[in-house]
């Protein structure tokens, strides 16, 4: 049975809608600017990547004010399953970062001093080591590991080397959990470094480097088969609970604030990765341009296409550098639900922008106007994703 | 020899003129001779031996199977179908579906009878049977040189009683896969490849817990070999980088030194609570469910739960031996399984892939990594059994060949 919303309920809701609103306006106008760099690289060949990067990190102010004696926590991006291909591509050409990327930046932070590196990922539906997950990519680890001292890899999904969780409360009370509790890499790192892949997301409009940290979430808490009250240490499946709220996560972390709110994944998905980043910042961000894919963020999704955008693009804001993203895929950072990319998506429905609702929360600005670009200004780098779906697939090798 | 079970829809002798040659053998139930008369008394006349299901012929082992396939269930949060079991929650919009494969019954089954033919009766199950199921119970067991014993779903039975072409087709796409295997039988005398096997009598109190095991490493694509514990020597574990050891009893000494000096040499033994006190020195408390310890140079891993989740424990042991010993990969298929063998000089390996896929996905092409530097791979089907070079890329001392989409079944043969 409906109840009957009183006039002053009326007004008082629609007050309390405004002064959010008006905080919200605040804090986005008071969101850091920040300066982001682009630069074509074609290749992932270390003689090509590894000068672009470097120049690029000088760019954005250099690795040593950020990582000299510091620990170092690199959440990459391995979505889906391992087997998946599309057509005869390893997943690195096309929706994982690749490996050269990873290894380029573990190198870099070495050199500029890091003490410590480790490299994060909740790796789909397992708590197995990460190492594990990649050699079963046929990646080799070892490379990673040796491209800089003291490098070590944990799967978020569960507890893995730690004690306990983390729990990340986010500033203003969250959109949809007021706090995460995240696997302790989380914590015990003094900089936190989320690399990306340049790619749409089918259902939230644009995956990089703040999607990204979507994948944060341990699946022995937020996945499908968390445990009813405490943590599942021995998970499988993904995060459909996020995207659907179809359950709460496992009682030993905070429930949803409102269970009342849509179940829709088009409006959880952005709310969710704009909590986990205003509650864990990135201090930097690196989206792999070099080789992706258009028309979503994976091989399970429909009509998915192998692109080649050759771009490289970093910075110290991960709203910021995300906002250039989305205008070098050749979307408005500034569009809202309903416009491209967040418009009716490849899975049937529209989302809101999480570049928007970040900004909200004071993270980054996504106004291109008050983001300094370095190196190749984003109309030299801007590659087409929407008319790429239908473009002819790239050769395969 | 190619056995059929009598299906009730056929009540005349003039049936069995389209289904003679090469079928060799009519199966039937002793409870069901008195209707199967008619049939079975033209049976003699067109050279057919009629035998009990119950008393296979000479030479010839019948063992029972579930129909091989995918199970059908929903996303994760979903109810967990019965037939899929507790793990069935595995599954969501981007995970694998589960499948039921006769392989390792075959598998069991020739180690129990090396000498002997293998006959799978495993009969279809659900509604329509496609004729890709049929030819998918023919893979299943041929590729483990095993033999399908045909069990017709009514539909089936009935139109090929009626002479319907439909049937009549489906009927001679069963025997021509038939004689694809018929055609590559030197493929059973290849060893299977693995990187760990598993010791056990498979009987008695042994028998659930270890075929759970041969059961989900089949499905995970994690060959596994079948080691007889009466029979395991050092030559028996050479190339293995893993033994397990799950049985209910302790090892007698014999198999128990063998095993040992096989760790003292380097390899792992996986052991479950019942090897009885652990040799060895015991390693920093870093796992789980395993306690580790080292012996000469190899290691011991024994299972500190008394009855371990054999899922758990199956997914388990590669992480234990390590992924970058992974023997066979396969990439682009969502429920497909292989089969890897090779002869004994390695010069030339088999990898035969099955595939569960009802709907395959939009151009799922299919990608085989072993881990052995090949020159070349040529694959085959039931649709193109003439073997065709097919791309091969080299990397890391893996070989990895590029398949087509595989409906059903493929083989590649990789070449040194």
């Amino acid at each position: 049975m409906s109840t009957p919303c009183s006039r002053r309920k009326l007004l008082k809701s629609a007050v309390l809608g405004a002064t959010f609103a008006s905080r919200s306006f605040a804090r986005a106008q008071a969101a850091p600017p920040a300066r982001v760099a682009i630069a074509k690289c074609s290749t992932y060949d270390s003689s090509e990547l590894l000068p672009v990067l470097s120049r690029m990190f000088d760019q954005i102010g250099g690795l040593g004010r950020l990582a000299k004696g510091k620990t170092v926590a690199i959440k990459i991006n391995l979505t889906g399953q391992l087997f998946y291909r599309i057509g005869y591509l390893t997943p690195e050409d096309t929706c994982w970062t690749h490996p050269a990327v990873i290894g380029s930046v573990v190198h870099l932070m070495g050199r500029a001093g890091a003490r410590r590196i480790r490299i994060l990922e909740g790796a789909f539906s397992t708590g197995e080591p990460l190492e594990e997950f990649m050699l079963q990519a046929n990646w080799e680890p070892l490379d990673i590991m040796n491209a800089a001292p003291k490098v070590e890899f944990e799967n978020t999904n569960t507890l893995g080397s730690g004690k306990k969780y983390s729990r990340f409360a986010v500033p203003h009370g969250g959109y949809i959990f007021k706090a995460y509790d995240l696997n302790h890499s989380y914590e015990e790192c003094d900089v936190f470094v989320s690399i990306a892949k340049l790619k749409e997301h089918a259902t939230a409009g644009i995956t990089l480097t703040m999607k990204n940290c979507f994948g944060a979430t341990p699946i022995s808490i937020y996945g499908d088969s968390a445990g009813e009250d405490e943590p599942n240490e021995n998970p499988t499946g993904g995060r459909n609970m996020m995207h659907t709220g179809h359950r709460q996560p496992s009682k030993c972390a905070l429930p949803e604030n409102d269970p009342a709110s849509p179940r829709q994944a088009g409006y959880r998905i952005p709310r969710i990765v704009a909590d986990i980043v205003a509650a864990r910042p990135v201090d930097l961000a690196v989206i792999d341009g070099i080789k992706s894919v258009a028309g979503g963020e994976g091989a399970w999704i429909p009509g998915v296409k192998p692109v080649s955008p050759g771009v490289l693009i970093a910075g110290t804001n991960c709203v910021s550098t995300d906002a250039v993203g989305t205008a070098v895929m050749g979307y408005d950072p500034m569009a809202g639900r309903g416009a491209p990319p967040f418009a009716v998506g490849r899975l049937s429905e529209s989302c809101d922008n999480m570049l928007q609702l970040a900004e909200d929360l004071g993270v980054g600005t996504r106004d291109l106007k008050r983001i300094e670009v370095a190196g190749t200004p984003i109309s030299g780098a801007r590659c087409n994703f929407a008319a790429m779906h239908t473009a002819t697939p790239a050769k395969r090798r | 020899m190619i056995a059929l079970r009598w299906p009730k829809e056929w009540q005349t002798a003039a049936v069995l003129e389209s289904v003679t040659s090469p079928v060799t053998h009519i199966v039937v139930a002793a409870a069901d001779r008195q209707s199967a008369g008619p049939v079975l008394a033209g049976a003699d006349a067109r050279g057919l031996r009629v035998v009990d299901d119950g008393t296979p012929p000479p030479g010839v082992a019948i063992v029972e199977a579930g129909w091989p396939g995918t199970r059908h269930f929903g996303r994760s949060h979903d109810k967990p179908s019965p037939a899929g079991g507790e793990h069935a929650t595995l599954a969501g919009p981007t995970g694998h579906p589960w499948v039921d494969s006769i392989g390792w019954v075959v598998q069991l089954a020739r180690m129990r009878s090396p000498a002997g033919a293998i006959w799978v009766d495993a009969r279809p199950e659900g509604g329509v049977i496609r004729t890709e199921a049929y030819l998918r119970a023919v893979a299943d067991a041929g590729a483990n040189g095993g033999a399908w014993m045909i069990s017709l779903d009514k539909d089936l039975a009935a139109g090929i009683a009626a002479r319907k072409p439909a049937a009549l087709e489906t009927w001679k796409k069963i025997l021509s896969a038939y004689g694809f295997f018929e055609r590559h039988k030197a493929w059973n005398g290849y060893r299977r490849v693995a990187a760990f096997g598993l010791v056990s009598d498979f009987s008695g109190g042994n028998e659930f817990f270890a075929g759970e095991i041969l059961n989900m490493t089949t499905r995970n694509n994690q060959p596994c070999l079948i080691l007889e514990k009466s029979k395991v020597d050092s030559a028996a574990l050479k190339g293995l980088r893993a033994a397990v050891y799950v049985d209910e009893q302790p090892p007698d000494p014999a198999l128990r030194r063998t095993l040992l000096s096989f760790a003292d040499a380097g390899g792992l033994l996986i052991l479950g609570t019942k090897w009885g006190a652990p040799e060895g020195n015991p390693l920093p408390d870093t796992h789980p469910r395993f306690q580790l310890r080292s012996f000469g140079k190899g290691r011991l891993a024994v299972s500190k739960e008394e009855s371990p989740d054999p899922y758990v424990f199956m997914k388990d042991i590669p992480l234990l031996v390590s992924h970058r010993y992974d023997v066979v990969r396969l990439f682009g298929a969502d429920a497909a399984i292989l089969y890897y063998t090779a002869t004994a000089d390695a010069r030339r390996g088999v990898v035969q892939v099955v595939s569960y896929s009802f709907f395959p996905r939009n151009g799922a092409e299919l990608a085989v990594r072993v881990a052995a530097p090949y020159r070349e791979a040529r694959m085959c089907s039931f649709d193109d059994p003439e073997p065709k070079k097919i791309e091969m890329l080299v990397d890391r001392n893996a070989s990895e060949a590029h398949l087509p989409p595989v409906p059903v079944y493929a083989a590649v043969e990789f070449v040194r």
